[in-house]
């Protein structure tokens, strides 16, 4: 299912994490090791992501921040994205951030 | 402007290191007795603004909440690993033996030196 | 007197899973409350309150001059610091064998006349001017149990 991501321009590699954080599936141009890192700390970046919008929540009394559905990381010439328990790694030169978004929106519901 | 060389004397120091905003290591001072290299300082320099950015809100929300006061501005952090011990404040850290650490020394030599 | 209290999702639980029972929690995740060290630490002079969260985010206890809804705040903020430092500690052992920060024991933030410490799932707050840091730091090093595997 998740491997639908690689067909968009741009994507490098795609890896659906279990909630631990190890590696359940990964497709993509790059090494199952340098996979099971990427899962590890997209899941180790959700749960720091989550406590700080626990915080935010806490600190404004405003709703609407929590859960959070995902994040992205950008960099000169990478993009990092990720819903619930895919994230994916792109290339800013070729991808188009609102489709990559929309569709790990879709297949991280399953 | 921080003594590095003076941080690098307090007790259990093995590196003392200055940084810009962004976490980039600016200078830097080791020990022979301990191997931290430039990489494992670029890391903890980012480590240092990145913890000490994240204290801040929490400070910032935490007096705007209860309506206490004295814990804002953040005026310094340490991370205390399984070994080593980073102490910073503003853009300067050292790096302490856990077994010989004085933390109050490390803050206290920081604080005379730079301003948060 | 130790309160205990148990969070419901959505108030610093960011766990998937829905919030379990504090038997279940006890039992499974983290042994039994360290409720030792946290009266050992209010009773050092200038210690304002101490306590002690769950790696889950799903409870915490605590001793000393908060309210429990500041100790709720304050669990739900040392929580989310802990498990940074854990990711970060994480990444630099990734690229350093051996580097001396992993696993993590805790970290210290302080302001301008507080100071908050935290080791392990324990959590103080003190005056600065009229407690010794060291004192604390020793006291929590040696008792605060280390992280669970899951988090190292």
């Amino acid at each position: 299912m998740i491997r639908s991501l690689l067909a968009l321009e741009g994507v490098i590699v795609v890896c659906r994490f279990r909630d631990d954080g190890a590696l359940e599936e990964g497709h993509g141009l790059v090494t199952e090791e340098e996979m099971a890192r990427l899962a590890r700390f997209a899941h180790d970046y959700r749960r720091m992501l989550q406590a700080n919008a626990d915080q935010l929540s806490m600190f404004t009394q405003v709703s609407g921040w929590t859960p959070p559905q995902g994040w992205v990381v950008r960099s000169l010439g990478r993009t990092v994205c990720s819903v619930g328990n895919v994230v994916c790694v792109a290339s800013n030169e070729d991808c188009s951030l609102n489709s990559i978004l929309e569709e790990l929106q879709e297949v991280a519901r399953y | 402007m921080a003594d590095l060389d003076e941080l690098l004397a307090l007790p259990g120091a093995v590196a003392s290191f200055t940084f810009d905003g962004q976490g980039k290591v600016l200078a830097f001072r080791t020990t022979p007795r301990a191997d931290i290299g430039e990489m494992v300082l670029d890391m903890v320099s980012h480590i240092c603004v990145a913890n000490t950015a994240i204290a801040t809100m929490q400070a910032r929300g935490w007096e705007y909440l209860t309506g206490a006061q004295g814990f804002y501005p953040i005026e310094g952090m340490s991370f205390i690993g399984f070994e080593w011990s980073v102490v910073s404040r503003g853009q300067v850290g050292i790096i302490l033996d856990n077994n010989q650490a004085d933390y109050e020394v490390a803050f206290a030599a920081l604080a005379s030196q730079v301003r948060p | 007197m130790v309160e205990i209290f148990e969070l419901t999702a959505g108030e610093g639980s960011a766990h998937p899973d829905p919030p379990i029972s504090l038997g279940l929690f006890f039992s499974h995740a983290c042994g039994v409350w360290s409720m030792s060290l946290v009266v050992d630490l209010v009773a050092i002079p200038g210690v304002l309150a101490a306590g002690e969260f769950a790696y889950r985010g799903d409870g915490f206890t605590y001793q000393g001059l908060l309210d429990s809804e500041q100790a709720r705040m304050a669990s739900i903020m040392c929580r989310a610091n802990s498990l940074a430092i854990h990711m970060q500690a994480g990444i630099v052992s990734s690229l350093v064998e051996k580097s001396g920060f992993s696993p993590p024991r805790g970290w210290v933030v302080q302001g301008n006349h507080f100071t908050v410490c935290v080791l392990g799932n324990h959590f103080c707050f003190l005056e600065q001017t009229s407690t010794s840091l060291n004192q604390v730091l020793a006291l929590m090093r040696q008792q605060a149990p280390l992280p669970p595997v899951s988090l190292r």
